[in-house]
């Protein structure tokens, strides 16, 4: 980001398979079927190993917590997207307004707080095909103290998952259900359906904020150097919107 | 142009070099999509202003509430002769405004209005970038003539 750095060492790994037709970063990825199943273990002992992180060890003036309230976390993350909406969106979208309006009147109480990656996803980690090992997780620039909710929310957005047979493959790895299940015998954490619901729609707000908002004013200020990818990015933006406008016509969980 | 990147540039581009190629697939992919579009552009800008400006209308008919949804409406009202960008943003305030003072039965009128006029609007951005490649069910979406076509039907049985 304009600031010195130093490489200290190389990772093996691809985030797509050669041979693999998808988007860019991670979309529509389909997986072999014997790549999913060796996939599995290792992509949530990641995101459980991420969660189990002593973030209490953070730098606090980098790493705030939000522990003032039991709402805090998800307040911190509605004001923060919906305050990048505002800064970025080179024009308005009413459902942003409604989004917006349904996140404020329905923020969850955070059961416990953890280290939150915020982009875990696939597409955001380098895997070793022929080991099927994961070798690094990518793109940490979002990370924050949250609600393990949000981090399991994310995983399972459309857009990087992949329908078979009707079933939702969770970042092209595995349904849902099987997916919280898994999370919960490996981490213990109970999920609450409310709470899940919410973060899927923070989630497809977010997303919305980055291809319509934040991705359309690099690219229109030229800002940056990948002003072709983000321009493409913004396409999809209205995909997104449409699984919003399905969640909340769906309802929240009882 | 798109001869030019396929035939030309692409072949001469280092195929080991996954950013160059990328770059360039995507700024063929662009020309590609625009090429698709052109023909469209000032009929699909109608039918959307069109659809926020019916929103718009909507909201202001089934407003209920105090002062601060009041007021935001009066915005709104003004806002209808913006451009649509602004429109846009003023759609938004309103929404948001009510969320301070907005009677349950307009937050609840609202919400599927709303929802109902985003349906389309996401429809119409999901067609109109369909050669993106973005889109899960790419074959259930309508070519814009079509949407354009729909959107002219209906306005001839309504006059």
């Amino acid at each position: 980001m304009g600031r010195p750095a130093l490489i200290t060492s190389f990772i093996d790994g691809v985030t797509k398979l050669f041979a693999l037709t998808s988007n860019v970063s991670g979309f529509g990825t389909v997986f072999p079927p014997a790549l999913r199943e060796a996939l599995k273990k290792p992509f949530i002992e990641h995101l459980a190993a991420v969660h189990a992180y002593d973030w209490h060890q953070l730098p606090p003036l980098v790493f705030q917590a939000p522990t003032a309230a039991p709402e805090q976390a998800a307040r911190w993350q509605v004001n923060w997207w919906t305050s990048v909406w505002r800064a970025d969106a080179l024009e308005g979208i009413p459902l942003m307004g409604l989004a917006e309006r349904w996140l404020r009147q329905n923020l969850p109480a955070a059961r416990e707080l953890v280290l939150v990656h915020s982009d875990y996803r696939t597409g955001n980690y380098l895997f070793d095909e022929a080991r099927a090992e994961i070798t690094a997780i990518l793109d940490w620039e979002l990370v924050h103290i949250g609600d393990y909710h949000q981090g399991l929310a994310w995983i399972a957005i459309k857009s990087w998952s992949h329908i078979e047979d009707g079933v939702l493959l969770a970042s092209g790895i595995m349904p849902l259900p099987e997916l919280l299940d898994r999370y919960t015998a490996t981490t213990g954490r109970v999920i609450d359906p409310k709470t899940l619901y919410f973060y899927q729609a923070l989630g497809l707000y977010e997303c919305i904020v980055i291809c319509l908002g934040t991705s359309l004013r690099a690219a229109h200020e030229a800002h940056n150097h990948q002003d072709a990818l983000l321009s493409w990015l913004a396409a999809a933006g209205y995909a997104f919107m449409s699984d919003l406008v399905d969640l909340l016509e769906q309802g929240s969980p009882a | 142009m798109q001869r030019a990147i396929t035939e030309v540039i692409l072949p001469a581009v280092d195929p080991n070099n996954s950013l160059a190629q990328e770059q360039t697939r995507l700024l063929l992919g662009h020309l590609q999509a625009l090429a698709l579009q052109q023909a469209y552009s000032a009929s699909v800008q109608a039918l959307a202003r069109h659809d926020a400006e019916e929103l718009a209308g909507a909201l202001q008919h089934a407003v209920a509430g105090g002062p601060a949804t009041r007021k935001a409406a009066e915005q709104l009202r003004h806002a209808v002769a913006q451009p649509e960008s602004a429109l846009g943003h003023a759609l938004e305030q309103f929404l948001l405004a009510s969320a301070d003072d907005g009677a349950a039965a307009f937050i609840d009128a609202s919400h599927k209005l709303v929802l109902t006029y985003s349906r389309e609007q996401a429809l119409r951005g999901r067609a109109w970038f369909k050669a993106m490649g973005f889109d899960s069910v790419p074959a259930s979406l309508p070519e814009i003539p079509q949407l354009l076509d729909k959107w002219t039907e209906s306005n001839a049985t309504l006059s």
